[in-house]
């Protein structure tokens, strides 16, 4: 009983426990100013409010948080052609172009345990803006016909109503990593943890708490 | 192990650690790379054919023919396609073939190739993954060709370093070698200066402190050199006119009696000087005293053609020349010129006629003889020369009871001993004082005719010279003596070489094949002496033929040494292992004059040995004197009777 009891006050602190630590954005507002501090606030309490939401309304959370993000290119926010940004830098900056949006969702929504296999990048082609343009994909099921979070439409729209964007490729580091460890199982072959050179670079970042 | 031997082993061991770690560690590095290559490769597959995947929407077949093309171009062991649930789709697997390397190689450096893997899609959906793995073949052959390239620079390196070293330390070492030449130098008594101080500091001191000791040791030769000669000089010479003293004189006569002088029998002129107060009277004390010097010299210069003459001032009025190998005509002639020369003489220094004349008394004597015979034989010849009215000289010849022959009878008994290989080897031992031991055997050789009677050295040397056949002899007699002395008796034999044979055209040559053919089997068992005399005559001969018994590991001494040079240098250039004096000049000589050439003998580690030791109280003197080895009739009985106790 005491057993049980001390597993669910374990459970409720882990739950309190907010995205971003206190001390990171300490370090934020030193970098990024007050504004950004209270942005990463804001972050906070919004996925705290999303915990016990089904998975649409985290979507739509998380979603709508993270579009009113300024949209700016890669050659004008890092002075280079395509980086993919770390949440911290994202929201720190305010600023960022499609994949760094698709990043920033990608995290939050795994902080609130939606797992790595119904979530994708998806390289696609915007016929609007006839340009190459990452969204992120929600597979409520591995073979139904995703929902789309795109920083161009504050809807989540299904993919097929998105005759707007043609699907090219779709990745997700996480999952690749643990289903080629799942089918190789048993193969007495060397694997490297290199899966994705940006895919890795991003994830190396993030465990520097890169801001 | 010499210190170059050790500094270059440990350089060289050193060099070659490090850059074998090198060379490993530059394996190390190819060997990562290459892998990491392998996989790049296989992941830059892996994400474009995953592209190229999704544009067939899902079709199999499509997929199939896509990864067979991939697969086909050879690159790869293997590219699997799985659904997202792990089951296989399509696989390409290559039969390994064997690397174009050799088999240890493989064994040796194993390269494991990582799978990469990509998601492949079809329009929106994930299907499937791809795995995609290089061929290491080409890899193999690769870091082959590295291995081998970097075994060849390394050798090339490693080689080229290891002579660079040696150079080096040849250059820093090379001082060092020549500090160990003045250290062995020094072992054997060779006392020299290195000019040249090593830059090694080290070097430089070690070479400073054997300058310093070479310096000390050359001013105690010095010293005990010019001694020596002070001694010599008090001992030996008329303070007057420079001339021998009667002392001298006695010491010497036993050496020119000797029946092994080679000189063989010669004349003694003993010459009376009268009226030598007058000449003091007339001329004064320095004036006088010039006058003798003046007679001193004609006299010398009388004499210079004979070696080993003598010219003494036995007392105030009385000179003696020994003219060794003189005949009585020869001297006869001379007296002559000096009752001349004398007259000039007295001339220039404006004397009467009747102020002071000489005697001469001429005796010609005979190898054999003792000293004491020779002397009053040759005043008798002065009384009578004396007496004479007629004329003022005398000559008195010793009846000759020794066979008197011909030059063909000599020519036959020559040629006969050298025919017959009857050449006598005579041998005379040298023991220590102590013990009886004989240390050495002098060796000396004769004669001996058909009838038996035998023909001492000093005897025919004089005749064979004539012949032109005592090269021969010598020759053959040491022949003789090499062949007989083998490896089983022991001890040393020490061989008189005379001035004569040394000085011949052939000696050198005839000794340098004599030696090459025996001497390897009797080193340390062969001994040369040569006379003072001849040492410091022809100093540059006899340091000739000290290089060349030094070269086949024979010893050399001086015998009869006798103190006639002023200058004992030659003792330090020759450096004779042992200095043989008559038993009388040991113990005639001043305990000073024995100090100074202790002094130096001992510097140089000279053995001293008394030769011609007759009783034993002459053997109890020169003990008392220091002197410990003998040779001479007592040191023959000595060894006689401790042969016969053993």
């Amino acid at each position: 009983m005491a057993r049980l009891l001390l597993l669910a006050l374990l459970l409720g602190l882990l739950a309190a426990a907010p995205y971003i630590a206190d001390a990171i954005i300490t370090a934020i507002e030193k970098k990024y100013g007050v504004a950004a501090k209270e942005r990463f606030f804001t972050l906070n309490t919004a996925l705290q409010a999303l915990e016990a939401k089904s998975d649409l309304e985290k979507l739509q959370g998380v979603n709508d948080f993270y579009n009113r993000v300024l949209y700016t290119s890669d050659m004008q926010n890092f002075g280079m052609h395509d980086y993919w940004a770390t949440p911290l830098e994202f929201l720190g900056r305010n600023r960022g172009d499609c994949e760094d949006y698709v990043i920033a969702k990608y995290f939050a929504l795994r902080h609130l345990g939606i797992p790595s296999d119904k979530l994708y990048f998806s390289y696609v082609k915007s016929l609007k803006y006839r340009e190459a343009h990452m969204v992120l994909t929600y597979f409520p099921t591995p073979k139904a016909v995703p929902l789309v979070l795109d920083n161009y439409e504050p809807r989540i729209l299904s993919a097929d109503q998105r005759k707007d964007l043609i699907p090219v490729y779709n990745f997700n580091g996480d999952a690749l990593f643990l289903a080629s460890r799942k089918g190789e199982q048993g193969k007495a072959i060397e694997r490297s943890d290199k899966t994705h050179k940006q895919w890795d670079l991003l994830i190396e970042n993030i465990k520097r708490n890169l801001l | 192990m010499t210190l170059f031997k050790q500094i270059t082993l440990l350089i060289s061991t050193a060099l070659l650690l490090i850059l074998a770690a090198i060379m490993a560690l530059s394996f190390q590095n190819a060997s990562r790379a290459l892998h990491e290559q392998l996989y790049e490769d296989a992941q830059n597959t892996a994400g474009s054919l995953s592209l190229t995947l999704g544009t067939a929407q899902g079709d199999a077949g499509t997929m199939e023919t896509m990864i067979n093309a991939n697969f086909d171009s050879g690159h790869y062991i293997r590219i699997a396609l799985h659904d997202l649930s792990g089951t296989s789709l399509y696989e390409r697997i290559k039969e390994r073939a064997k690397p174009d390397v050799p088999e240890w190689f493989v064994t040796w450096v194993p390269i494991t190739v990582p799978t990469a893997s990509a998601q492949v899609s079809a329009g929106w959906n994930p299907i499937a993954l791809l795995h995609v793995q290089s061929d290491p073949a080409h890899a193999y052959v690769q870091l082959f060709d590295t291995a081998r390239d970097l075994l060849l620079s390394f050798s090339v390196i490693a080689l080229i370093s290891l002579l660079i070293l040696n150079a080096l330390l040849h250059t820093v070492l090379r001082p060092l070698g020549r500090v160990q030449n003045q250290a062995e130098s020094i072992l054997q008594n060779r006392f020299v200066l290195q000019d040249r101080l090593p830059f090694t500091t080290e070097f430089r001191d070690v070479v400073r402190g054997m300058n310093a000791m070479v310096l000390k040791v050359k001013e105690i030769f010095e010293k005990g050199n010019e001694a020596m000669a002070r001694n010599r000089e008090l001992l030996y010479n008329d303070p007057v006119t420079r001339l021998f003293n009667r002392r001298y004189l006695m010491l010497k006569l036993p050496e020119l009696l000797d029946m092994a002088n080679e000189r063989g029998d010669g004349m003694m002129l003993l010459m009376a000087f009268e009226g030598a107060q007058n000449v003091n009277q007339r001329l004064g004390r320095q004036r006088g005293d010039e006058f003798f010097r003046r007679l001193g010299t004609l006299l010398e210069h009388q004499s210079a053609r004979f070696d080993e003459h003598i010219v003494a001032r036995i007392n105030g009025t009385e000179f003696a020349i020994m003219l060794p190998g003189c005949t009585a005509d020869e001297a006869t002639q001379i007296a002559r010129q000096l009752d001349d020369l004398l007259a000039l003489l007295k001339e220039e220094y404006q004397l009467e006629p009747g102020d002071c004349a000489i005697s001469i008394g001429l005796y010609r004597y005979l190898c054999g003889q003792d000293a004491g015979t020779l002397m009053t034989k040759a005043d008798y010849a002065l009384t009578h020369a004396k007496a004479r009215e007629d004329g003022n000289t005398y000559l008195f010849e010793s009846k000759d009871d020794r066979v008197a022959m011909g030059k063909e009878q000599w020519r036959g008994i020559i040629e006969t001993s050298l025919t017959q290989r009857r050449i006598a080897l005579d041998f005379w031992p040298v023991v220590t004082a102590q013990s009886a031991a004989v240390i050495q055997r002098v060796v000396t050789f004769s004669l001996h005719d058909a009838q038996g009677a035998s023909y001492p050295y000093g005897a025919f040397a004089a005749e064979a010279t004539a012949l032109g056949l005592l090269d021969e002899l010598y020759v053959t007699a040491l022949e003789q003596l090499l062949r007989r002395i083998d490896e089983g008796s022991a001890g040393e034999y020490s061989v008189r070489l005379s001035g004569e044979f040394l000085r011949s055209n052939v000696a050198y040559a005839a000794l340098e094949r004599l030696l090459g053919e025996h001497a390897h089997r009797l080193k340390h068992r062969l001994a040369f002496e040569v006379s003072d005399t001849m040492a410091h005559k022809h100093l540059d001969l006899v340091t000739r033929f000290d290089a060349l018994f030094e070269h086949f590991g024979c010893r050399m001494g001086i015998n009869q040494f006798l103190g006639q040079s002023s200058d004992y240098g030659y003792l330090q250039t020759i450096r004779p292992q042992f200095l043989k004096a008559e038993a009388a000049f040991w113990l005639d000589l001043s305990d000073e004059s024995l100090q100074a050439l202790r002094l130096m003998t001992d510097t140089m580690s000279i053995t001293l040995i008394a030769a011609g030791v007759q009783t034993p109280q002459q053997l109890e003197a020169l003990q008392s004197r220091g002197i410990e080895i003998i040779q001479g009739p007592l040191a023959q009985t000595l060894a006689d009777e401790a042969a016969r106790r053993s």
